[in-house]
């Protein structure tokens, strides 16, 4: 799987930066970074919560390979 | 304003009781809570959302407005005057502005809240906690701990993020809990009064830190601010206003309800005591789902027609996210009404969803989990002592007058 994150749609809330800081991070502005497009498994648990529930402003994606 | 009302007539407002905050009137609302459609004093069509799921999916719908409408639900009968007030008020409040504004403003603020940012405040609010305890441990046992840690804690933290000098910190903080209804006791003329106290303060506060900038998160705000023409200076000074009292009552009542809440569970407290750094993060957002109290003050009006399960929400048609049950919501969470610090509850409602989530919320959840956990180390021994004052949660804004506590 891959992540992405829409830094358009970003809020920056940074749930995802504190709910998996090995995948994702906050930039100065406060907006999402990715640090890791392809995730283990453990994390691809989480990216997949926070894309689903945790992200108030549905700004991470999650595609196939 | 505290009056229960038949459902499907108006919105149900309620006192709020203990050790139940949920309001009673919400047993009326049909099993599985489906959308439910009540009218407004206005006479305006709004919606219940009572579910978790619907919660999310409607407050991250960008055709959902958050800005004055001739529908929008307001949930007291309110007189055009004070409704002109609050619209133009709102023109210049993050939480009354729909994207791309909104968008612009809270970028100006957030850079001071991320969480890098906020973590650098954590020796400083560690410092705090230390010397609110130490004095609590100086008057000794029992104390009133909203008087002794709750309530200056956030006020002390809010006072030095605002760059406010110490000689002006009582003008803040006494007008704030006025305002906020930390004692509710307080008239509505006393609250304008406090509100009008406020203003004159910031509009100076806002002005000195326009002559001389200030590296601190008010004065950060104030220079981009500065730079657009996004504000005017009094739109400046409501904006700035609104950035400090925002979270103060919330984190207030947190720090006393999370308290309790351990102390009502004395296996979660021993497993948090020999865990802590294993289950704070958890605890913190399991105190602040279970305590998810604020429900009416998340309000939209559609600005299109919404279909969601089914149910059409027509264009100007309101919808009132009842977060609350939401939290409580038995599809989401299994056991809902258990306060169980063991659960995951990450994506709870507390700070609300979609683009107008609490902008503070980490230094919320700092200060939360250094007041939980320095306390429960500090006094190994720590009770819940009887009080001749019960705690009561009073309509919208919930305050927790008094936690006695002894060790």
């Amino acid at each position: 799987m891959k992540v992405h994150a829409d830094r358009d749609r970003c809020i920056g809330a940074g749930l995802c930066a504190l709910n998996a800081p090995s995948v994702f991070d906050q930039d100065d502005a406060g907006l999402v970074v990715v640090l890791n497009d392809s995730p283990s498994d453990a994390e691809a648990a989480d990216a997949h919560k926070l894309a689903e529930h945790i992200c108030p402003s549905k700004a991470i994606l999650i595609s196939d390979g | 304003m505290t009056d229960a009302v038949e459902r499907g007539a108006t919105c149900p407002v309620a006192p709020r009781g203990w050790p139940n905050p949920l309001l009673p009137e919400y047993d009326q609302l049909p099993e599985g809570r489906p959308l439910t459609q009540v009218t407004m004093p206005s006479g305006s069509k709004a919606w219940l959302v009572a579910q978790h799921d619907h919660i999310q999916r409607l407050l991250a719908d960008d055709r959902f407005s958050v800005e004055p409408h001739p529908t929008f639900p307001i949930r007291f009968p309110a007189p055009q005057e004070l409704l002109d007030m609050i619209a133009k008020d709102s023109k210049n409040l993050l939480v009354t502005m729909d994207p791309p504004r909104h968008t612009r403003v809270r970028q100006m603020a957030l850079p001071d809240f991320t969480i890098k940012a906020v973590e650098k405040l954590r020796p400083r609010v560690q410092e705090l906690v230390d010397e609110y305890l130490d004095r609590m441990e100086a008057e000794g046992s029992p104390v009133d701990l909203v008087q002794a840690l709750a309530l200056p804690l956030p006020a002390q933290v809010i006072c030095e993020l605002a760059g406010i000098p110490e000689s002006e910190r009582d003008t803040f903080t006494r007008n704030a809990a006025i305002m906020v209804g930390t004692r509710h006791s307080y008239t509505m003329d006393e609250k304008l009064a406090a509100n009008e106290e406020l203003m004159k303060y910031f509009a100076t506060l806002v002005t000195e830190k326009q002559n001389n900038p200030t590296d601190d998160m008010l004065g950060n705000f104030i220079s981009r601010a500065s730079q657009t023409d996004e504000f005017d200076h009094h739109g400046l000074t409501l904006m700035t206003k609104m950035l400090l009292i925002a979270g103060y009552e919330f984190i207030v009542n947190r720090i006393a309800l999370g308290t309790q809440a351990l102390l009502d569970h004395p296996e979660q407290l021993a497993a948090l005591r020999a865990d802590t750094a294993g289950l704070m993060p958890k605890t913190v957002d399991e105190v602040l789902r279970y305590f998810s109290l604020v429900d009416e003050i998340i309000a939209r009006v559609a600005l299109a027609d919404v279909e969601i399960d089914g149910v059409t929400i027509k264009e100007g048609e309101g919808i009132l996210v009842l977060k609350g049950l939401g939290d409580r919501d038995p599809a989401k969470y299994a056991d809902p009404d258990t306060f169980d610090i063991h659960r995951d509850a990450r994506d709870h409602l507390a700070f609300g969803y979609g683009v107008h989530q609490c902008l503070g919320q980490h230094v919320a959840r700092l200060m939360l989990e250094l007041c939980l956990t320095s306390l429960i180390h500090r006094f190994p021994e720590l009770r819940l002592v009887e009080s001749d004052e019960p705690i009561e949660l009073v309509d919208g804004l919930p305050p927790v007058h008094k936690l006695m506590v002894g060790w």
